[in-house]
């Protein structure tokens, strides 16, 4: 339970009082007390992300910080909205008028530029870090990025099998059998499993490659692009939600976009200045 | 999570900290139980580090070399003034409060 806890800090924070804050625990004794104050400790840490050491390192992890939070939100807010548009429109719930449409259907090109922005910044830290690293032999960097690659090949696999039977058995769709939808369920389980592991991997070998913030400024340039973009999303799902009739999936779907947005915008507002800094 | 031995509390983390290594440098557990003892506020581990982590960014404390996993920390002067001020505050607070008490119930 402790070491779930401690792993629930930020990497920031774990590096640099993980072992101090371990070695209390040990010293004090866990019990639910300690349990409740790590978790809230956990959450204020990751709420108001604290940076220490010399000017140079802080300003250094400010920046790689909000490159991973970014990511993070980005991939939830992208998680959001099939999920909003399905419960909104498929079938049209009957609040669906043709500004609900508008809004849910306009969610899509922002998400196309939003996307393509985060490509942007994926690619430039792909060239200016990974590749680098991985010419000097640090192997360790592909470890995390592995799994959400391979599980990346395994979905559009198993997509384009799911695709193809409906091609060829238009008639047997409609009634499924046992077997079929127990493959649907662990493709969807794949997918969601490709969502955590997509979402943190990047993170995870951001971290251990340790860039320079000259290699992240303009990384992080594009990803204020990804900010507005997730705000823009969050903005236009929460108006479809609230014009289309509050259902549980599509407000648990917008909500899930708010909070992302607002997750990216308190982390850019931060690493802004940072990332000016000379 | 502070745990309080009574309400009319005086203490926040930051402050108790500063109080406790103005005697001298401390680690972790040194400063819980020194806090315990002068002040009878027992600071949870997520507490006493989150606050330690924000003193040592605005500069007010710094870790000294040591064991990684028991590293001890002291005041800075930065830490030293700002403590000085806040307690001079606070005696100001407790002599008008006592000379009241004295006033109003001699």
């Amino acid at each position: 339970m402790i070491r779930l806890l401690l792993a629930c800090y930020p990497p920031s924070f774990r590096d640099r009082y993980g072992a101090e804050l371990a070695a209390l625990v040990e010293d004090t004794g866990a019990g639910p007390r300690v349990w409740w104050d790590l978790a809230t400790g956990a959450a204020g840490a990751w709420l108001r992300p604290v940076f220490v050491g010399a000017p140079a390192e802080r300003t250094r992890r400010r920046v790689q910080a909000g490159l991973a939070a970014t990511w993070v939100a980005w991939c939830l807010g992208v998680l959001a909205v099939p999920v909003v548009d399905r419960a909104l429109l498929d079938p049209p719930v009957p609040g669906a008028n043709g500004a609900v449409r508008t809004l849910v259907t306009g969610v899509w090109p922002v998400l196309v530029l939003g996307g393509a922005c985060a490509a942007g910044s994926a690619l430039v830290l792909a060239w200016r870090v990974l590749l680098p690293a991985l010419r000097s032999g640090r192997r360790d960097l592909l470890r995390p990025l592995l799994p959400a690659a391979v599980l990346l090949v395994v979905e559009a696999l198993g997509a384009a099998g799911v695709w193809q039977l409906r091609r060829a058995y238009p008639s047997v769709w409609p009634h499924p059998s046992a077997a079929f939808v127990a493959l649907v369920l662990a493709w969807l389980v794949g997918f969601a499993a490709l969502g955590a592991f997509g979402a943190a991997g990047p993170p995870v070998a951001l971290r251990r490659a340790r860039p320079p913030v000259a290699a992240m400024r303009l990384p992080a340039v594009l990803a204020a692009g990804v900010t507005l973009a997730l705000a823009a999303l969050a903005v236009l799902e929460a108006t479809a939600v609230v014009l289309g009739g509050r259902g549980p999936v599509a407000s648990t779907g917008a909500a899930v976009a708010v909070l992302a947005a607002v997750g990216a915008l308190l982390s850019t507002v931060r690493t802004i200045p940072a990332v000016r800094r000379p | 999570m502070v745990r309080r031995a009574d309400q009319l509390t005086w203490g926040n983390p930051p402050l108790l900290i500063l109080g406790s290594l103005a005697g001298g440098p401390k680690h972790g557990y040194a400063i819980v139980q020194d806090v315990a003892e002068q002040a009878g506020i027992t600071m949870g581990p997520g507490t006493l580090y989150g606050a330690l982590s924000r003193l040592e960014e605005r500069g007010l404390v710094e870790a000294l070399p040591g064991d990684e996993r028991r590293r001890p920390y002291r005041l800075t002067a930065e830490g030293a003034a700002a403590l000085s001020e806040r307690l001079a505050d606070m005696s100001r607070f407790a002599r008008t409060g006592l000379a009241r008490l004295s006033a109003a119930h001699p």
